[in-house]
């Protein structure tokens, strides 16, 4: 992007009534990177103006600690050499020598500390874009320009550890510097000493792109579905026989191989992975079983549609069997005609050809890694594959049941009510920001939207987690709301698709009315394209679908089905186990 | 002064001052446009920069106050 196309994309941007506010902390004057900052991050909001707040010049801890109360929705703080100490920069003069590196080493460790505190604090209140220095170091060694001086290897190990550190917050995001590309030339000591800019403007536009993808995006998808023969493996499998399809080296597959490896490390991080392929039922389940050496445990995969009916067929079974829409799974297969035809059918899905040749699979593989990128692997996510295959049994079961209640019953379900007024769950949190199908108005939030949510007089958060002989399905439901007297407002209610056809809706629906001693509940309810799940509840209650929706006690009691769950409920850290069979 | 050079000229000064009417722009200085400050001059030098791929040294914009100083500016740089 040049800065002429930055800046028209922000004069577009004016007319927005919405403003989307972003601190940006740096030690040096920001300048065309605030304008680049903004223009990549206005292009992927449509709705809002961004609008990107600075600080002080020569001053980024003092930037970063001020980001925490900035009431931004995110913060993003790029760090160079000088903003750890200033004689690493061409700004400032001082008689400084190899003599005093000891003293350099201990300063920039100094203001790593300052800053990896500052930093924390801030990501309690937002989302955190953090660049690592992306200059070169100048060469103040002794050592010749091209070596590696100690320190240098000093410096960088103390910006490592800092970024080590960094990582593990949930909240923060750090920016791979091999990522930042731009053009060569990425310091511009002319603009640096006349106005305190270092970036020439292709590395300005570089490292503000890269800091707008590290936005978490709501698009990151769920689940894929493969193909088998010429994708999962090399060969095809009917023909040639189970024992010489390859995924090696040396029968020139390796990319089979991590294609394999990769796949699997998705179904470990809670991706769900499917397989779509036209074979012989039988053939694929033995060379499950009868090849250990593959890399994708049958255990990964569910479910296997493998059968003679269209691909475009097969999807649609597994996207029923996953509960999940097809813009949130991503279609891999190796012949054209294929993806065309899932494409025709499921217009929504992502499609993905396999590659043709070993040298576009690094690209492939880096692709796959960003639709599925999270910074956090929770244990709901790890639970979801198991929970639909436990599901499936479960339907099984109940297709059997003639009694509902009785089927129900057999669960031997136990439910866990934990009430809080905290902000601090970010399961709860992903829970509302991710949910579509039953979430009473399909309303998003900020981290600081969100704690400012829970930090209004008289609010709760209940969350809810699940379980059954079948197995765990974690935290699976959020409300959030506000207490007045007797009664209570919900400003926001998800559960997971997962949990459905357990009454568990009505069991919280209880559990809040009998909690709170509540006459009434009104639900800032908001029919969206997706929420037809609460439709229906509401309508098996019997209440009048406005906004708010009003639900009185005694109305819900009255609809409310019987239930079948031991149910225990914390309230903060105290455990108070009711332990008692509903019914 | 060619009128193509001079229209891209006018299209830099539109990005970075949009508040400007056009008929305006060719008697744009930094005493009679708002917002025409020493982080609009830079932004501003930049685009032109970008615009007609060469460099304006910092030393140069001190000079530069007015969109007639940048098109002459311009001119002797082409010539």
């Amino acid at each position: 992007m040049k800065l002429s196309e930055a800046l028209s994309l922000i004069n577009k941007a004016a007319g927005y009534r919405r403003e989307v506010k972003v601190h940006l902390a740096s030690g040096f004057t920001p300048l065309h990177l605030k304008s680049f900052l903004t223009a990549f991050l206005q292009r992927e909001n449509l709705t809002a103006r961004i609008m990107v707040e600075t600080g002080m010049f020569d001053d980024l801890v003092g930037n970063v600690m001020r980001m925490g109360q900035s009431g931004s929705a995110l913060g993003v703080c790029v760090m160079e050499w000088p903003g750890f100490d200033p004689r690493l920069g061409v700004r400032r003069l001082s008689a400084w020598s190899y003599k005093d590196s000891a003293d350099v080493e201990m300063q920039v460790r100094t203001a790593a500390a300052r800053l990896l505190g500052a930093l924390r604090g801030a990501a309690e209140a937002m989302s955190v874009v953090v660049v690592l220095p992306t200059l070169p170091l100048l060469p103040v060694a002794s050592t010749e320009s091209t070596q590696m001086s100690a320190l240098e290897a000093s410096l960088r190990t103390t910006i490592a550890g800092l970024a080590l550190e960094l990582s593990g917050n949930p909240r923060i995001a750090i920016v791979r510097n091999d990522c930042i590309v731009g053009a060569p030339g990425t310091f511009d000591i002319e603009s640096e000493i006349a106005h305190g800019f270092p970036y020439t403007l292709p590395h300005a536009a570089a490292v503000a792109e890269a800091i707008a993808r590290q936005v978490p995006q709501a698009s990151r998808k769920k689940g894929l579905i493969t193909d088998l023969d010429e994708t999962l493996w090399k060969g095809v499998i009917g023909e040639i026989g189970i024992e010489n399809v390859s995924w090696d080296s040396e029968h020139h597959a390796q990319v089979h191989g991590l294609y394999q490896q990769l796949l699997h490390w998705l179904a470990t991080e809670g991706v769900l992975v499917g397989v779509a392929s036209k074979n012989s039922p039988e053939i694929i389940e033995r060379a499950f079983k009868s090849r250990p050496d593959l890399l994708l445990c049958a255990s990964d995969v569910f479910p296997f549609e493998v059968h003679w009916d269209s691909k475009a067929e097969s999807v649609s079974r597994i996207l029923a069997k996953w509960n999940i829409g097809a813009d949130s799974v991503l279609f891999i297969d190796e012949s054209p005609l294929e993806l065309a035809e899932v494409k025709m059918a499921h217009p929504d899905i992502e499609t993905l050809r396999f590659p043709a040749a070993a040298a576009e699979f690094f690209e492939f593989w880096k692709h796959l890694r960003d639709v599925f990128a999270t910074t956090t692997v929770r244990k709901e996510d790890v639970l979801r594959a198991t929970s639909l295959r436990q599901d499936d049994q479960l339907q099984t079961q109940e297709a059997w049941a003639t009694d509902r209640d009785v089927f129900l019953q057999q669960l031997d379900a136990e439910i866990s009510f934990h009430f809080c007024s905290e902000s601090s769950d970010e399961r709860a949190f992903e829970l509302v920001n991710k949910t579509n199908q039953f979430n009473i108005n399909g309303v998003r939030y900020t981290v600081a939207d969100w704690h400012a949510k829970m930090d209004e007089p008289g609010s709760f958060l209940l969350t809810c987690s699940y379980a059954d002989r079948f197995g765990s399905l974690g935290k699976i439901a959020v409300v959030q709301g506000t207490l007045e007297g007797k009664s209570a407002r919900v400003h926001s209610w998800v559960m997971s698709c997962r949990a459905f056809s357990r009454r568990i809706e009505f069991a919280t629906l209880r559990e809040l009315m009998l909690k709170f001693e509540l006459e009434s509940i009104e639900l800032d309810y908001r029919l969206t394209d997706r929420n037809a799940p609460v439709r229906e509840f509401l309508n098996t209650l019997g209440v009048v679908e406005t906004s708010p929706v009003l639900i009185k006690r005694a109305e819900s009691e009255r609809a409310c089905p019987k239930l079948f769950f031991h149910t225990l409920t914390e309230m903060g850290s105290s455990r108070k186990a009711t332990n008692a069979r509903e019914g | 002064m060619p009128e193509r050079v001079e229209e891209r000229l006018q299209n830099c000064f539109a990005i970075v001052f949009p508040n400007l009417e056009r008929n305006q722009i060719r008697h744009a200085e930094t005493d009679n446009v708002e917002g025409w400050d020493s982080v609009a001059m830079v932004t501003l030098a930049a685009v032109i920069a970008e615009e007609f791929q060469l460099n304006i040294p910092a030393e140069d914009l001190s000079e530069l106050l007015s969109f007639t100083a940048f098109a002459d500016y311009l001119r002797l740089l082409q010539s």
